[in-house]
């Protein structure tokens, strides 16, 4: 049964939305199997997911990647983030 | 936006190719300030690729803020990113790969791309000082003696199926053991064998200069089924033959390039037995042995961000948008322009 599925997410700002498109893209340039793909586009702050899959379980799949992927740049951004912060307090 | 580079300038490594997420933060001048690693321990079995990933997703960015906290450096000190490109699993490869172009590109910094193997062996030869050593790499993803020659790392003998660490492993499961954090299955298989006496006949397979394991490994369980034979001395027999085999072949090799040194490296690189073996055969071709510390020889992100120093210092660097992670990638495939030149 093909599957559908887009996702959109908000981020903070416009160069956060580019950090995330940047370290997204080269997945979607050799997805892990053939049976799912995946666009990603940015608008604004605006982060697009589409997905295509053959059955919903490559679907589950693809999904479960990208939002994880998100999760982990997200994570690491705050880190940086917050460390930024600190030497501004501390200058 | 931050301003780079400062004075002092390093690089963070992101390794993520199995079952540790580590993040490693070394200086120019091959100074490591940190490396952090969090092992993902199955609750049973082997590693599941896709609930390795998920942890690594999870402690990605505990494991990043620690490792800033104890290198003591500013985000606008790192100079490079580098991260494991392969070769290992897809699905925890895709996840460090994407945590460090997320880095490079919010410190607008180069990112490079490390095969781990490489990575093994260059920071084996930077912590135990060796020049041009033969490598035996022993680990549960990969088995393999090598040498430097004609601007690559060849192999010279390698595993045609399991590696060393692998048939440990999955002995150990099969005889009842349970990993646990910082005490993993070979170190208890090591345990029992220090306490075996008899040498039981298993299978010794050593073809060329390549080896197998598999076939020891199932004469092994074997015995375990059989129940006529202890545990201590099944575990003895098994460690014997296996590093055995590894010795004849890295001795052959020593023989063959007359290297003056013997460098142990990888997870099972921490067996005192496999240790004494390697050192008795360096010896005797008046080599040195060189033996890697546990913390280094382990996965970890230092060896990731030292091999990357090498590579940026000879202008290797990957555009983000071509940062793809290469499943298979082998050890000699990689150009290494800053050995020999």
């Amino acid at each position: 049964m093909k599957s559908h599925v887009i996702v959109r997410l908000n981020f903070p700002s416009e160069r956060h939305l580019e950090i995330v498109l940047s370290a997204l893209q080269p997945e979607t340039k050799t997805p892990p199997s053939f049976r799912s793909k995946v666009k990603v586009e940015g608008v604004g702050a605006t982060l697009t997911l589409s997905f295509e899959a053959s059955d919903t379980s490559a679907l589950r799949a693809a999904l479960n990647s990208y939002l994880r992927w998100v999760n982990i740049i997200n994570d690491s951004c705050l880190v940086l983030d917050s460390m930024c912060k600190e030497q501004i307090k501390n200058t | 936006m931050l301003k780079r580079p400062s004075a002092a300038s390093y690089c963070l490594g992101i390794e993520s190719t199995a079952d540790d997420f580590s993040v490693g933060i070394v200086s120019f001048d091959g100074k490591i300030l940190t490396n952090v690693i969090s092992a993902y321990v199955p609750e049973k079995g082997g590693i599941h690729p896709r609930e390795a990933a998920r942890h690594h997703a999870e402690v990605a960015g505990k494991v990043l803020a620690k490792a800033f906290q104890r290198a003591k450096v500013k985000p606008q000190d790192i100079h490079i990113i580098a991260f494991s490109q392969g070769p290992g699993l897809g699905p925890c490869l895709r996840t460090g790969a994407t945590a460090a172009r997320a880095l490079a590109s919010y410190l607008r910094v180069p990112l490079v791309g490390v095969n781990h193997c490489v990575a093994h062996i260059e920071i084996g030869k930077l912590v135990a000082e060796a020049r041009d050593p033969v490598t035996l790499y022993v680990s549960g993803g990969n088995t393999l003696v090598s040498a430097f020659e004609a601007e690559r790392y060849r192999v010279f003998g390698e595993t045609l199926d399991i590696a060393v660490g692998n048939c440990l492993d999955v002995f150990a499961r099969e005889a009842g053991l349970h990993q646990k954090e910082g005490m993993p299955l070979g170190a208890m298989v090591e345990e029992l064998a220090s306490r075996g006496q008899a040498l039981i006949s298993l299978p010794y397979t050593v073809k060329g200069m390549d080896l197998s394991f598999s076939g020891l490994l199932t004469a092994a369980v074997q015995l375990l089924h059989d129940e006529k034979h202890s545990l201590e001395d099944v575990c003895f027999s098994l460690q014997e033959v296996a590093f055995s085999m590894l010795t004849e072949v890295t001795e052959r090799a020593l023989a063959h390039t007359e290297k003056p040194e013997v460098l142990l490296t990888g997870g099972v690189a921490a067996n005192k037995r496999l240790q004494s073996m390697l050192k008795s055969v360096a010896e005797e071709h008046k080599a040195r042995f060189c033996m890697v510390p546990k913390q280094y020889a382990l996965d970890n992100g230092a060896m990731i961000a030292w091999t990357g120093i090498l590579a940026y210092q000879h202008h290797v660097t990957l555009p983000i948008e071509e940062s793809f992670v290469k499943l298979k990638w082998r050890l000699d495939e990689v150009p290494i322009l800053w050995v020999g030149g």
